[in-house]
């Protein structure tokens, strides 16, 4: 039976790292822990028990973003593996991060392994792109991609559950109960250093209210996750209304016109232009958003990836032309890295271009690759700014607010919503790129539409921020005073101050030394020191 | 103006890499030197939308640059970025002497190329480039590879 659940954990593991498709990978590896407790909770019959070490190990990530190709911890490994032990372990939810946050930290050598090695295969697939050999390129990017991933990540997790689930479980329940309540008081303060990093990302100084809306919502009217991001998105839309000077006209930017693109019709009637077919679009998109990160490697990054979605456009426009068709293939090979959702817009533009070159425009290789780099980073700039600091917050938020109520809800909302985002998105950058060229980068950024969304759901995500401080930082003070006329609760002093008020100012303290530029590690260490002294003593629990 | 880094990216205003920089060092305005980019309407306008709000931004010429840095008497805090090794030795070499010199230079990101050779995970230079550096290097610039704010600061001699 374990050797089995060993197998789930580690092709969950495996799969989630590096195998999904691009626009799943939102959901399943950056909410990794929270859809690792869905999945562990059914795979070990205890669904209410999977969800709490879910949201519980969840909270510690929340804040990370990955940028440029760099991960603060592996998602993967912390969360499917990381949730499995510590359920395995019989251990208390808030001890899921002391064990979580070491494998996420040792899954960063599965990651810089799986990105060194990976280039073989891309070098392999240049040599099938001499060949003018799409199958060869695409079997390299699908498949060769996943040999040291799943040496890296699914044979490791699979030991780590077959052997040392029992040694885990026989350890924890060797631990003397008092550093059991130090590792749960670290493990509920941790969630500081997370939201402390997403803070640091949306921080302006407009937001700041909206944050203490927030806090003030959930610590004094108790209301849910749920409700704060509902009404933090009324707030974010009237923000904006008084904010912009001309909203309308920035909806505006965003409409592309059917006018302006130029019409099929006159294009079909002349029987020797090449046109791309709906399909091989569709199938040029699809595989951008399912397979544009699969073999993601230090040299090139994503270079396999997008030459993958290019294929079904060269074969349309080349098909039998093995000359041409090799040097499609090559020059969509270079080094190329943007983020997958709004980067869309980039192989999009590239279908268009490859569509005006095979027609005869005098577009050359470099015209073509100065473009893809010189776009790569301001898209990145977008995606990463809207996707992982805005959209990512608001959703994980409530999802952890919903599995932390014992809601198998959370995790499946998290997984579809941003699947349709990602999809949605996608699609739209992609046939806005092909439809305009390299005109739909400058229409989407002029027209404004990123600055609002950021606006926007800046002051969503800061509500949401200031209600997540009040809820997941679960630390109060047990301390009692003897007077002659009784017994005073130290918390219940400080009840009448602020409710909420421990969580709120760890979390400032946290954010003080984030925002001083003080690194992740650090602050960590420093949390583990400062239970360690602050529990024995009784003043934080 | 008061140059508090000179930085190669060939992505040149990657967001969130930029976000958290100009954060950290106070940013006020980002001077992009590149002859290139400078001529390129399509992509000064670009960079011009992508930089974050608040943010100064010009796209100049090397020589351009060099005049800017010397005339402009303002106390902002600015970034100097480059896409290219070359642009940074050409407009450190124009400043030579003139009071206004950059000590230091920040690789930060620079992809692969057919005839570049990887000696970082996310730096790969090209002999001409490797030449580039150690003119730097000879004039007397720390030239060291740090890609996030957080990264610890690397010298570009354990690596090459």
């Amino acid at each position: 039976m374990l050797a089995l659940q060993a197998l789930i954990v580690a092709l969950c593991t495996w799969f989630t790292a590096t195998a999904c498709p691009m626009w799943l990978r939102w959901s399943v590896y950056f909410g990794a822990p929270l859809v690792a407790g869905l999945v562990n909770g059914l795979l070990f019959g205890n669904l209410s028990y999977g969800l709490a070490v879910g949201s519980n190990v969840m909270l510690a990530y929340i804040g990370m973003v990955a940028i440029g190709g760099s991960l603060p911890s592996d998602y993967a490994l912390a969360g499917y593996l990381g949730v499995a032990m510590t359920m395995l372990a019989g251990a208390d939810p808030s001890v899921g991060l002391t064990i979580a946050v070491p494998l996420g930290l040792l899954g960063l050598l599965s990651f810089n392994v799986k990105m060194s090695l990976n280039s073989i295969w891309v070098h392999k697939a240049d040599r099938y792109a001499e060949e003018g050999n799409v199958r060869g390129v695409a079997m390299m990017n699908l498949f060769a991609s996943q040999i040291f991933p799943f040496i890296t990540y699914a044979i490791p997790s699979f030991l780590c559950v077959l052997l040392g689930a029992s040694a885990l479980e026989s350890l924890m329940a060797a631990v003397p109960p008092q550093v059991t309540s130090i590792l749960s008081l670290a493990g509920h303060l941790i969630p500081t250093l997370g939201i402390a990093m997403l803070m640091n990302v949306l921080r302006k100084p407009s937001l700041i209210p909206f944050f203490a809306a927030g806090f003030v919502l959930s610590a004094y009217l108790q209301l849910g996750t749920m409700p704060i991001a509902i009404m933090g998105a009324v707030a974010g839309t009237l923000h904006l209304i008084y904010t912009s000077k001309d909203s309308i006209g920035a909806l505006e930017g965003l409409s592309f016109g059917a006018a302006e693109a130029s019409s099929p019709d006159d294009d079909a009637a002349d029987k020797s232009h090449k046109l791309l077919s709906k399909k091989a679009l569709r199938r040029s998109w699809f595989n951008w958003q399912c397979w544009g990160q699969i073999c993601y490697n230090y040299e090139r990054m994503m270079g396999l990836g997008f030459c993958h979605s290019m294929a079904p456009v060269l074969k349309e426009l080349y098909g039998a032309d093995t000359s041409a068709m090799a040097a499609g293939l090559k020059r969509h090979l270079a080094y190329f890295n943007t983020e997958n959702t709004w980067g869309s817009i980039i192989p999009g533009i590239m279908a268009a271009m490859e569509e005006e070159r095979a027609n005869g425009a005098g577009i050359d290789d470099d015209m073509m690759n100065n473009l893809k780099t010189a776009l790569m980073g301001p898209m990145a700039g977008i995606g990463d700014s809207v996707t992982q600091g805005l959209v990512k917050v608001v959703l994980l938020s409530i999802a952890i607010g919903l599995a932390s109520q014992g809601s198998a809800l959370g995790p499946i909302l998290l997984v579809a919503l941003f699947s349709i985002y990602a999809l949605g998105v996608g699609y739209f950058c992609y046939n806005a790129g092909y439809r305009f060229g390299r005109n739909a980068v400058t229409k989407l950024l002029a027209g404004g539409l990123v600055r609002e969304l950021t606006e926007g759901l800046g002051a969503m995500g800061m509500m949401v921020l200031g209600c997540l401080v009040a809820t997941v930082i679960p630390i109060a003070c047990p301390l009692t005073l003897e007077l002659a006329t009784g017994t005073i609760e130290i918390q219940s002093v400080l009840d009448t101050i602020l409710p909420r008020l421990l969580p709120l100012a760890s979390f400032l303290v946290t954010y003080r030394f984030i925002n001083k530029g003080t690194k992740p590690t650090v602050v960590i260490v420093a949390i583990f020191v400062i239970s360690a002294i602050l529990s024995p003593l009784g003043i934080l629990a | 103006m008061n140059i508090v880094a000179a930085r190669v990216d060939d992505r040149l205003i990657h967001g969130q890499v930029m976000a958290s920089w100009s954060k950290r060092l106070q940013l006020k305005q980002i001077v992009v030197v590149d002859d290139q980019i400078a001529e390129d309407d399509f992509m000064r306008g670009v960079l011009a939308m992508s930089a974050p709000s608040g943010m100064k931004i010009s796209i100049l010429s090397v020589g351009d640059a060099a005049k800017l840095v010397r005339e402009d008497s303002a106390g902002e805090n600015t970034m100097l970025l480059f896409k290219r090794i070359g642009a940074a030795l050409a407009l450190i070499k124009e400043l030579e002497n003139s009071g206004k010199e950059i000590g230091e230079l920040n690789l930060g990101n620079i992809g692969s190329a057919p005839d570049r050779m990887q000696i970082a995970k996310n730096i790969f230079l090209s002999d001409d480039e490797k030449g580039q550096i150690a003119m730097l290097q000879a004039m007397g610039v720390n030239v060291f590879l740090q890609m996030l704010y957080t990264d610890p600061r690397t010298s570009v001699e354990s690596v090459l």
